[in-house]
C-alpha cells in the first residue's frame, strides 16, 4: 500500500479514528466495570473471611427479602420526590423573579449560588447544630415567633423532612441557574407579539415561557433527581440513618454492607437495581428531551 | 435552540468547576524499598503517629511516607490493602475494634519472633494489662499483633459544683445515687439537664448502652460466643434504665453523637455524661468552655455489680504483607516506648497506654493531665467491644434496636427480644453458632 493510499483511507475513515480514544475510554471506564458488577452480582463475595462463590440469583432473591432495603428505598423515594419538587417550585420562582430588570439582580445571583458551593459535608455538620433543640438557632428563632421548636432531625416523624430542608436549601440554587440559562435562552420576539397581541402575564408565561423552558426544565429535574437518589453525605453526618431507620437511605445501605460489612457481592446486587431504577428514570427524561428536539440521539 | 445549549453549557461547566475544587481526593503514594509507610488517621492521635514517624526517619535517615484518612476511610483502605496482601503500608494504625476481624484473617504479622530477635519475651509489664490483653488474638492469651499506642477509654463526667448542690460532694458511686441527682438537676428546670445520651442510630448508641449493660452485669455473649446473651433479665434492667438516663436527657438526644455531648458541657447545660477522654483538653479550655475547673472525671458508676467502660484504643501493628518489617517493628517499639508516649502527651495532649506514665509525677501534678490517674483506673477496669470479627454488623443491627427502643417505636422488651433474633442469625452465619 503507498502512501497515497493510506493517506485517501485516513481521510475517508477519519472520523471513525477520532473516535477510538473516545470508545477506549468508555470501555475501560464504563463498560468494564458495568461487566464486573453483573457478574460479582451474581457471587457470594466477602472480603473478610476471602469467600467468593457464585450463587446465581440468590442475592436478588433476599434483596426482594430484605426489609431494611425496602426502607431505604421508601426513604429515599421519599427523599428525591419531595426534595426536588421544592427545589423545582423555588427554583422556577426564582429564576422567573431574578430573569426581570430588578434592581441589583446581579448581586442576588451570585448570593443565591453560594450554597451551592459549600461541601455538602459543611452544610450537615453545620445544620446539625442550628437543629439542637435546646440552643440551637432554628428552635430560638421559631421561639421569636411564638411558635414551639422542634426535635427536628432527633424526631421519627420529622427527621427525613429536616434532611430534606437542607437539600433544598443547598440545592435549590442549582434549579435557579439551569432554569435561568434557560429563561435568558428564549428570544424576545414572540413576547413583543404577545404583548402586541394583547396577553396577560398569565397567559404570556402559560403559551410562550413555558413551552420553551420545558427542556431547560426537564435537564434540571433530571440531574436533581439523579443527584438525591444516590444521597449519602448530609446523611452520614446528620443521623447515621437514624433514629429507628428513618432516614436510612439506599446509598448508605450499600456502604454499609460494602465497606462495613465486608459483603461486596450483596451490595453490588443492590447497586445494581439502584442503576436499573435510575436508568428508568432518566429515560423518561431523555425521551422528552428528544421528543422536545433539544438533541437528537 | 443554540443559545438555551451555550447557557446550559456554561452552567454545567460551572457546577464542574466548583466540584472539582471542592471535591479534591488525597493522593496515595506507591511504596518503593528502603521506606516506612503508614496508614493513619487524620485526628490527634493520627497526627501524632504521622509526627512520630517523621522523627523517626530522621533519627534514622530513611525516608517515610503517610497516607492519612478519615476514620471510616481508614478502615476500607486498610481492609482492602491487606486482604490483597498488596504490602502497601508497612505500619497500620488501627482502632480496637477491627484487630480481631485483622488478626483473625490472618492480615498482621505476629510480633512474637520481633521481640525474640530484641531479647524480649513479648509486650512490656508496664502496658496496662486490658491495653495489652486486646492486642492478642485471641483475646488476652493468644499472639500479640499489635501494640497498644493511645490509650482511650469512657469516663463518666460530671459537674462537681452542681452535684455538691444537690448534696454530693464526690463522684457517684452507683447510678442510683448518680440518678437521683441528675433527675433534680433536670427537674430544677434552669434549662441545665442531669445527664446527656449519645443516641444516634448505630455505633454511637450502642457504645453509650454497653457500659451501662455491663454495670447491670449484662455480657452479650458467653465466653465462646456461642451463645447471644441479649434478650436477658440483666439486659432489660440495663435498657430501662438507659431509658431514664434519655428523660433526663436534653430533647433531640435521639440523635446526639459525642460532639453534641461535649457542646451541652462546654456550654454548661449538662450535668453528666459518659465519653471519651478526647474531649477533657477541650473542657479545661477557657476559650472554648464554660466550665474550667468545675469537671470531675470518674469511672462508670455501679448498677448491680461495678461498672466499666468501654475500652477504645488506637493500636500499631503491621501487615502481613507489609515489606519493611523489621524497621517498622523498630518503629512501633520506639514510638510505645515510655520516653515517648510522655514525650506525646506533654506536646500533643493524646492518652498513653503505659502505667509509668500514667503515674508519672511531673505530668500528674499539671491541672491538664490530672485526669491521667482516673482514666489509667478506668482502663484498667475496661471491657472490650465483643472479641468477634462480625462485630460491624452485630453493633449496626443492636444499634438500629437500640435506636428504635430510645426513639419510643418500640418497647425495651420488644426491642431486645428483635436484637436477640438478628443478632443469632449473624452470629450462625458467621460460624460462632453451630
Amino acid at each position: 500500500m503507498n502512501l497515497k493510499a493510506l493517506s485517501r483511507w485516513t481521510e475517508k475513515e477519519l472520523k471513525y479514528l477520532l473516535l477510538v480514544p473516545t470508545i477506549l475510554l468508555l470501555l475501560i471506564l464504563t463498560v468494564y466495570p458495568l461487566i464486573f458488577a453483573i457478574i460479582a452480582s451474581l457471587h457470594t463475595i466477602n472480603i473478610r473471611t476471602g469467600e467468593r462463590s457464585f450463587v446465581g440469583l440468590k442475592n436478588f432473591i433476599q434483596i426482594i427479602s430484605d426489609n431494611l432495603f425496602w426502607n431505604a428505598l421508601k426513604n429515599t423515594a421519599i427523599y428525591s420526590g419531595v426534595g426536588v419538587t421544592v427545589e423545582f417550585a423555588f427554583g422556577l420562582g426564582l429564576a422567573l423573579l431574578l430573569n426581570t430588570r430588578l434592581a441589583g439582580r446581579n448581586i442576588f445571583r451570585a448570593l443565591l449560588l453560594t450554597p451551592m458551593m459549600l461541601p455538602p459535608i459543611v452544610v450537615a455538620v453545620i445544620f446539625k447544630i442550628m437543629y439542637i433543640p435546646d440552643f440551637g438557632v432554628l428552635n430560638y428563632l421559631l421561639g421569636l415567633i411564638g411558635i414551639k421548636g422542634m426535635i427536628w432531625e432527633a424526631s421519627v416523624k420529622t427527621a427525613l423532612f429536616s434532611l430534606i430542608i437542607l437539600d433544598i436549601w443547598e440545592w435549590t440554587p442549582f434549579m435557579f441557574l439551569i432554569l435561568l440559562a434557560g429563561l435568558q435562552a428564549i428570544p424576545t420576539d414572540p413576547y413583543e407579539a404577545a404583548i402586541v397581541d394583547g396577553a396577560n402575564k398569565f397567559q404570556i408565561f402559560k403559551f410562550i415561557t413555558w413551552p420553551l423552558l420545558i427542556p431547560a426544565v426537564l435537564i434540571a429535574l433530571l440531574l436533581r433527581l439523579m443527584d438525591t437518589l444516590r444521597i449519602f453525605d448530609q446523611v452520614f453526618i446528620m443521623t447515621g440513618g437514624g433514629p429507628a431507620n428513618a432516614t436510612e437511605t439506599i446509598s448508605l445501605y450499600i456502604y454499609r454492607h460494602a465497606f462495613r460489612f465486608s459483603n461486596i457481592g450483596y451490595a453490588t446486587a443492590m447497586s445494581f437495581i439502584m442503576l436499573i431504577i435510575t436508568v428508568i428514570i432518566s429515560n423518561v427524561f431523555i425521551n422528552r428531551l428528544k421528543a422536545e428536539e433539544v438533541f437528537t440521539l | 435552540m443554540n443559545r438555551l445549549a451555550r447557557n446550559l453549557l456554561i452552567a454545567l461547566l460551572l457546577i464542574g468547576l466548583l466540584a472539582s475544587v471542592f471535591g479534591g481526593g488525597q493522593q496515595e503514594k506507591a511504596k518503593t524499598s528502603g521506606k516506612l509507610v503508614l496508614a493513619t488517621l487524620n485526628s490527634i492521635e493520627g497526627q501524632t503517629t504521622k509526627k512520630a514517624l517523621i522523627e523517626y526517619g530522621k533519627l534514622k535517615g530513611i525516608k517515610v511516607e503517610f497516607v492519612e484518612a478519615p476514620y471510616s476511610n481508614l478502615f476500607e483502605k486498610e481492609v482492602l490493602d491487606m486482604s490483597k496482601k498488596t504490602g502497601l503500608y508497612d505500619i497500620v494504625l488501627l482502632d480496637d475494634p477491627w484487630f480481631t476481624q485483622y488478626a483473625e484473617n490472618g492480615w498482621l504479622t505476629d510480633l512474637g519472633p520481633f521481640f525474640k530477635k530484641r531479647g524480649e519475651s513479648g509486650l512490656s509489664d508496664d502496658f496496662i494489662p486490658t491495653s495489652a490483653a486486646i492486642c492478642r488474638y485471641p483475646y488476652k492469651t493468644g499472639k500479640v499483633y499489635a501494640m497498644p499506642f493511645f490509650g482511650n477509654a469512657q469516663m463518666f463526667f460530671y459537674r462537681k459544683d452542681l452535684f455538691a448542690d444537690y448534696g454530693l460532694n464526690r463522684a457517684p458511686k452507683t447510678w442510683d445515687e448518680a440518678y437521683s441527682v441528675m433527675k433534680k438537676i433536670t427537674d430544677a428546670g434552669n434549662g441545665i439537664y442531669g445527664y446527656v445520651l449519645r443516641g444516634q442510630q448505630g455505633n454511637p448508641v450502642v457504645a453509650q448502652f454497653m457500659p451501662v449493660f455491663w454495670s447491670f452485669g449484662g455480657r452479650m455473649f458467653n465466653d465462646d460466643k456461642s451463645i447471644v446473651q441479649i434478650d436477658t433479665p440483666e439486659a432489660l434492667t440495663a435498657l430501662n434504665f438507659f431509658l431514664k438516663l434519655k428523660d433526663v436527657s436534653p430533647p433531640g438526644a435521639e440523635s446526639f453523637n459525642a460532639q453534641q455531648l461535649a457542646t451541652y458541657m462546654l456550654q454548661g447545660k449538662a450535668g453528666s455524661t459518659i465519653n471519651w477522654p478526647a474531649f477533657v483538653p477541650t473542657f479545661e479550655d477557657p476559650k472554648q468552655s464554660k466550665v474550667v475547673g468545675k469537671i470531675g472525671y470518674s469511672p462508670i458508676p455501679a448498677g448491680t455489680v461495678k461498672g466499666s467502660s468501654e475500652i477504645g484504643h488506637w493500636l500499631v501493628a503491621i501487615p502481613e504483607g507489609a515489606k519493611n518489617k523489621d524497621l517498622a517493628f523498630d518503629f512501633i517499639h520506639w514510638a510505645t516506648s515510655a520516653k515517648n508516649q510522655k514525650d506525646y502527651a506533654l506536646k500533643m495532649g493524646t492518652p498513653p497506654t503505659r502505667i509509668s506514665v500514667f503515674t508519672d509525677p511531673e505530668l500528674t501534678k499539671m491541672p491538664k493531665f490530672k485526669y491521667f490517674l482516673v482514666l489509667k483506673d478506668c482502663i484498667a477496669n475496661s471491657t472490650p467491644r465483643p472479641r468477634i470479627s462480625n462485630w460491624n454488623e452485630v453493633e449496626n443491627t443492636f444499634g438500629i434496636y437500640l435506636s428504635k427502643a430510645v426513639a419510643g417505636e418500640i418497647t425495651p422488651k420488644a426491642a431486645l427480644a428483635k436484637s436477640q433474633v438478628e443478632v443469632e442469625k449473624l452470629m450462625k452465619k458467621a460460624g460462632y453458632i453451630k
